[in-house]
């Protein structure tokens, strides 16, 4: 994009700007646009371009950051959000002399090349006639499956393509290219006086391999399924975590595996490096080229370029995730985790948390107990999550399974516990991992056994 | 912000392939946010938001495009592609031109005083200092303290091709705490909010070092507090961000963007008693400098106060322009969105139920096993079946009449329409508490509120 190849170039002149004030200065850019097509009842109900563009400058100064960002990318407008970003970093001197080891500083190493799987053309061999369609396919094929499907209120075909560059006046220079394609259909089924919803989404970056019809069906046979729930009785229960919700659920608390977080105290498992924090059968990754991978970055948000981590190895923790200044602080292995956005901070983060997968089919886990419920959703997940405790509460729909049968959809009902027992209480793990539709990927997991409150 | 003459042309070129409406919302934002953590500074951002968003409509068929150029070139490109999202039409098309703008002038309901820029960073670092220092005297339990500063003035620009020509300026200034209390390996955090709409010199009167020591005072209640119960019982939920839950679970559901849809169990019930008398429910963005406040909506419409729920009695729904069109009930001016990013569309103000008669202590007195949710968490609702779950971040458990223990790890769940029904007794004390509220137009500042209220049986989730 032309708009890089002039960042680049302004960047020389914020270069110039914090040689002369004794600092260092990194620049952010993100580019992008994106379009989004919802449909209802035949008609578009929602037609959403945008075209995005952001700076976002960290300033060093004696060890300490400020930030600021801007929209406005013209010359004055960087220049304007550096002088914010200065104050800012003189703001931050204000908490007094920094110890050697949180003494921050910028990242420095060598260009990392591009990687070019992660962008395509493919959105412009499209019209936008036929991108219209695939808007109406969604919720006429989701329909089609069963006249019990009242609606389908909330669809959408979305497209975007966007491109990050990281520059830093210690030479850093990392630029890349990203598209992709989303497409989502969330149904609404009644019967008599009952009514129930259930979603399914698909990514793909190839704009010719939506899978739209797959989609909209598997979106109306989750809901179907639903009709005839039930809230379960009140007690203890061996629980399986359908591996798309398990997925949702370790993202949930994958911050505890940050080094900032353990850096200020809000880490569980601050104090259990090196020791067996789950189940044996547990091993948990950071894979940042992973096949077919959303979160995919070939480098951080410092530049550095990125490597497969692994977090948690057959239960025992092996790592915490962590950027320069963390790994410096810590005295722990630099991983390559920064993470930021334009308009925050330097933060530490997974690219793909992945759970890796078991031995056993799923048939296994729905046998291994007479009566054992599936979760197929988890509402609520950050109200009903205590990051402090670690303790969770959360409202949930799921199947009871008897005896490797499944017998009744349930609904209305809360399940609770606690993620250093669930860990440890991972009793087996399916072959089966999820469809890739987020920066998590999980297989089934049965936990031996959690409170669940219903009204039956 | 933009000349008038620009303005018009690039409403023409949107309007050019037979759209009936078109409309320009431009957004200037400086936004600053400053925390500390570990006692010294932890973030220190400032940011500038800024750009356009072109909306058409076909009929109801609703076509929204955004740019951050904001030079010409760049405004007729949007219209362009705006335009351009027409399809599937043949033949000649009727074209109608933007009229001339005629400038609304309108009554200034909020006073503003010192904007972020102009406030002094040294004197932000000693509000949050103050803080930090009042949370860790109070308790030598406490393991960590977060506060933080946020500041925002938002410049917004509404023109259509009906001739409507607003411009507005809104500050809002806000105050987050959170306090980590650690004992024998158990942690537990709690936190505070405060904010409204008001720019910097308010942080000169809020009472800093109360707000810090009540904080960890509730943080240490939930230290030494036994798992809730679990099953269907009586529930009190106390005044204040109580709120939330008629804000997810009923508010929303009136919202019309969820009435269209046919959603939430409220389409179709408009003058239906849903609730006992004692409920009455008010949408209101006139009350100055609250935080939910507005002077003019995200479609250039002044604010109103509306009356949802009377007596029981199901009155209006929260109605943008979009919405009207779409229901056709009246439209409330409540057309709203975080930034230019977003097309407009209906969203609560301050949304609160009304104060009643009954005193909490009375409501305590007649309960024989329930529950008091005195400081609610938050939650989300299922926008297709109203299904709701809210957490409870302090409770108390009630036995003949009287609160025996704290207790946590309460989640509440239930449908909004039958809980709503199920509301048999409202307090008398009114509290507004400030919040934001994440919808299909953003992330917006919304008040909740209400005085106690005693929901005859709800699904509470514990161990």
């Amino acid at each position: 994009m032309e708009l890089m190849k002039q960042m680049e170039d302004r960047f020389t002149r914020i270069s110039e700007l914090a040689r002369r004030d004794g600092v260092e200065a990194e620049l952010l850019v993100e580019a992008g646009e994106s379009l989004k097509l919802s449909v209802s009842e035949g008609k578009i109900e929602k037609f959403d371009a945008s075209q995005s563009q952001v700076g976002g400058l960290r300033v060093i100064l004696d060890g300490v950051e400020g930030y600021s960002w801007t929209e406005g990318l013209e010359g004055g407008d960087l220049e304007s959000a550096y002088a914010e970003a200065l104050q800012n970093a003189k703001f931050a001197k204000r908490g007094g002399p920094v110890a050697p080891a949180e003494h921050v500083t910028l990242y420095s190493g060598a260009e990392v090349t591009e990687d070019p799987s992660l962008f395509n053309d493919s959105q412009e061999r499209f019209s936008i006639e036929e991108k219209i369609e695939r808007a109406k396919a969604l919720e006429r094929e989701a329909k089609a499956v069963d006249p019990r499907i009242a609606k389908v209120p909330y669809n959408a075909y979305v497209e975007s393509k966007g491109e990050v560059l990281v520059m830093n006046t210690k030479g850093v220079r990392a630029r890349q290219r990203s598209s992709g394609v989303y497409c989502y259909a969330y149904c609404l089924a009644k019967q008599g006086e009952e009514t129930r919803s259930a979603g399914e989404t698909s990514f793909t970056r190839f704009a010719d391999q939506v899978p739209i019809r797959e989609t909209a069906h598997d979106a109306a046979l989750q809901t179907i399924e639903k009709l005839g729930a039930v809230s379960p009785a009140t007690g203890e229960y061996p629980i399986i975590i359908r591996n798309d919700v398990a997925a949702h659920f370790f993202a949930l608390f994958k911050n505890y595996f940050s080094a900032k977080a353990v850096a200020e105290k809000t880490s569980l498992f601050a104090t259990d490096r090196g020791q067996h924090v789950a189940s044996p059968l547990l091993t948990i990754t950071d894979e940042p080229r992973l096949k077919d991978g959303i979160g995919n970055r070939v480098f951080d948000a410092e530049g550095a370029p990125t490597a497969k981590v692994d977090v948690i190895k057959n239960g025992r923790l092996e790592n915490f995730l962590t950027n320069t200044a963390y790994a410096r602080r810590l005295g722990l292995p630099h991983t390559a985790s920064a993470e930021r956005s334009a308009r925050g901070v330097l933060d530490i983060g997974f690219s793909n948390l992945v759970i890796e997968a078991g031995k056993d089919e799923f048939s296994a886990l729905v046998k291994r107990y007479p009566k054992v419920i599936v979760i197929t959703s988890f509402q609520g997940y950050h109200a009903g999550f205590n990051e402090g405790s670690g303790d969770f509460s959360l409202s949930a729909e799921g199947e009871l399974w008897e005896n490797g049968v499944k017998m009744k959809p349930l609904k209305g009902f809360v399940v609770s516990g606690s993620v250093k027992m669930l860990l440890k209480d991972i009793e087996m793990v399916s072959n089966r991992l999820c469809k890739i539709t987020s920066s998590a990927v999980a297989p089934d997991l049965l936990i031996r056994s959690l409170a669940v409150a219903g009204s039956a | 912000m933009l000349q008038p003459s620009r303005v018009k042309k690039v409403l023409d070129v949107a309007l050019e392939r037979g759209a009936q409406f078109a409309e320009l919302f431009v957004e200037d934002t400086y936004s600053s946010n400053l925390s500390l953590i570990d006692s010294k500074p932890s973030q220190a951002v400032v940011g500038r938001l800024k750009g356009a968003g072109i909306r058409v409509f076909y009929g109801h068929e609703q076509i929204y495009v955004t740019t951050n150029d904001l030079s010409e070139v760049g405004l007729l490109k949007a219209a362009r592609t705006a335009a351009a999202g027409r399809v599937g039409t043949s033949g000649e098309v009727t074209r109608i031109e933007a009229k001339d703008f005629s400038p609304a002038r309108f009554d200034a309901i909020h006073t503003y005083g010192t904007k972020p820029w102009e406030y002094d960073r040294d004197k932000k670092f000693s509000h949050l200092m103050r803080m930090d220092r009042a949370a860790r005297g109070h308790s030598a339990l406490v393991s960590q303290v977060e506060p933080m500063l946020i500041e925002k003035t938002q410049k917004i620009l509404v023109a259509n091709s009906e001739g409507l020509w607003a411009e507005d300026e809104r500050n809002y200034v806000r105050v987050f705490l959170d306090v980590t209390l650690e004992e024998q390996g158990v942690q537990e955090s709690q936190h505070a909010r405060a904010g409204r709409l008001g720019t910097s010199e308010w942080f000169d009167t809020v009472d800093f070092e109360h707000m810090a020591t009540d904080v960890v005072d509730r943080a240490k209640v939930l230290l030494h507090a036994d798992f809730a119960p679990a099953g269907e019982m009586p529930v009190i939920i106390d005044n204040g961000f109580g709120g939330v839950i008629f804000h997810e679970a009923c508010g929303h559901g009136l919202e019309t963007t969820s009435v269209a849809k046919g959603g939430l169990g409220f389409c179709g019930k408009m003058g239906e008693k849903l609730a006992e008398s004692c409920v009455t429910a008010i949408a209101d963005g006139t009350i100055a400098n609250t935080w939910g406040s507005l002077t003019i909506d995200d479609e250039g419409m002044p604010t109103k106060k509306t009356v949802l729920i009377e007596n029981g009695v199901l009155k209006s729904y929260v109605v943008d322009g979009r919405g009207a069109k779409q229901t056709g009930f009246a439209r409330t001016r409540s057309g709203r969105r975080q930034s230019y990013k977003y097309a407009p569309a209906s969203r609560m103000r301050n949304t609160y139920i009304a104060a009643g008669e009954d005193r909490l202590e009375d409501m305590i007195r007649d309960i024989d096993y329930g529950i008091y949710a005195k400081d609610m968490g938050g939650g989300s609702v299922s926008p297709g079946t109203g299904e709701y779950n809210f957490a409870v971040r302090e409770a108390w458990l009630i036995e003949n009449g009287k609160l025996v223990k704290p207790v946590k790890g309460a989640t509440l769940i239930g449908r909004g329409i039958e809980t709503l029904g199920r509301i048999t007794r409202v307090g008398n004390e009114l509290k507004l508490q400030d919040g934001m509220c994440g919808s299909v137009s953003g992330s917006i500042p919304t008040t909740v509120g209400q005085p106690a209220i005693l929901v005859s049986k709800m699904l509470v989730g514990g161990r």
